[in-house]
Formats: structure tokens, sequence, C-alpha cells
């Protein structure tokens, strides 16, 4: 089997063993479904924006509050991963990082872990997918004795008295 | 539809390999109606629903082409006859899925 392929203004054909070939179905499978799937996440975004249109009334205008409803509500992956980390960092981004931390293991626990053992108690062959563990740095914060409140809570106790 | 003319099910398909096509307490007759219900709720007309169904089966019968060593020794060709059938080793992996499970 030869397969042709277009790059620019000039043309190549290589026939593929019988390995590549498997390889390049496979992809092509990978592409047409994830072409899909990006499909259905594009129908669903559609009809939670034109909802929260018709319940505002239409026509939205592009500045009122509808319309700004309409961009927020959105079907994404969601990446709360994200620490505040400035030159100077005040207790506040302590506290903020701290939030984000709890947020992501709360995210994982519901994700990863809950999806996997539905997939495990039906039976379904499933590879454990690895997943970043932020047990460790919340401990950091929130574990007695040593947690970061507690030390703090400590010190101004201390230098009161 | 295979060449015989019978409809072709999970076992037919390389792609579906997961071990276990069956989970007790998951009925696939019942979750295809939620999926059409769900398609209703966000407006895909019935005829769009039909080309989703009708594109991942393109998927599923693309993953069974199979392909081998061309005759004359250079490069590839597309395997000539049915798929194969896998049933018996599909159910044996279920089956240890559950005793694992039980264990």
């Amino acid at each position: 089997m030869i397969r042709s392929g277009a790059r620019s203004d000039w043309f190549y054909t290589e026939d593929p063993t019988a390995a590549e070939a498997t390889r390049t179905r496979d992809a092509v499978a990978r592409a047409v479904y994830a072409h899909a799937f990006e499909w259905l996440v594009g129908v669903l975004n559609g009809f939670l924006a034109s909802d929260v249109a018709e319940l505002s009334g239409t026509p939205t205008p592009e500045h009122s509050e509808g319309s700004t409803l309409a961009k927020l509500r959105f079907i994404g992956p969601l990446d709360v991963f994200g620490s505040e980390r400035f030159e100077t960092n005040s207790f506040e981004h302590l506290c903020i990082n701290f939030a984000n931390e709890k947020l992501q293991l709360f995210f994982l626990g519901g994700v990863f872990e809950a999806e996997q053992g539905r997939y495990v108690a039906e039976g379904v062959r499933w590879p454990q997918v690895d997943h970043m563990d932020n047990q460790g740095c919340i401990d950091a914060i929130e574990k007695n004795p040593h947690g970061v409140p507690r030390l703090l809570d400590q010190g101004a106790q201390e230098a009161a008295e | 539809m295979s060449a015989d003319g019978k409809p072709l099910g999970v076992d037919d398909f390389g792609a579906l390999a997961s071990g276990c096509a069956e989970a007790a307490g998951v009925s696939d007759a019942d979750m295809l109606s939620e999926l059409q219900a769900a398609f209703e709720t966000v407006s895909v007309a019935a005829a769009t629903q039909e080309e989703v169904v009708g594109l991942l089966a393109g998927v599923l019968h693309l993953t069974n082409v199979a392909f081998v060593p061309a005759a004359d020794g250079e490069g590839a060709a597309v395997a000539e006859g049915q798929p194969r059938r896998t049933r018996s080793r599909r159910r044996a992996a279920c089956s240890a899925a559950s005793n694992s499970r039980r264990g």
C-alpha cells in the first residue's frame, strides 16, 4: 500500500510497514474522535449560552448582563492549580494559595479517584492514571502541630505574653 | 452488518477491548435512551444524532482494519477476511476482573 502526502510545494510517497499503517490508522481514529468530542462540547456550550439569552430576554445586546452570563456559562477543563507568587507574598496570598490547593484536592478526589473507582467497580480494564497528589502541600499548611497557621497562632500568643 | 448479514456486537470491535462489555446494574438500552433524551435537551436534531452514531461506528470499523506485510515483501496490505472474533477471550478477562474485585 502506498500513501501519498503533500507538504507545501513538494510531494512524497512512502510505503509504510504494517506496524506503521496500524499506527496511522489509530491516529486517524483518534483525530476523528477528538473532533467529534470538540464538536459536542461546542454544542453544549452553544446551548448553555442560548439558554441564558432566552431567560434574560432576546435579543441581548453585547454589553448586557444576559450576554455576560452567556459568556460565563461554558464547559471546559478545570484547572485550579493556580498559585499567586509575587516578589513579596502576603498572608492573603498564603490563604488564596491554600484555598486553591484545597480546591485542587477536592477536584482530584472527585474526578480521578471517584471516576476510577467506578471503572474498577464496573470491571473496566483501566490503567490507573497517575495524577499529582498535593496532600503533602496541604499537610504542610494545615496539619498539626507544625501547620503554618498553627505556628503563626503560637508565635502571636507567645509575643503577646 | 458483517458479511454474513448479522449485526455486529461489542465483541466484534477491537477498539472496545475493555475486557468486560457488561456491567451489573447497567442497562445499555436505558443509557442509550438517556443519551438520546440528553441530545434532545440540548437541541441536537434526530438526524444529527444519527450522524454522530454513524461517525462513531465509522471510527470503530476503521480500527478493525488490520494490516499485514504485503505479499511482494514491500510495505503493507489490508488484511483480508473477517475480523477475528475474540468473544471467549473477552469473557475470560471479564470474569477475571470480577474475581479480583471479590478478592
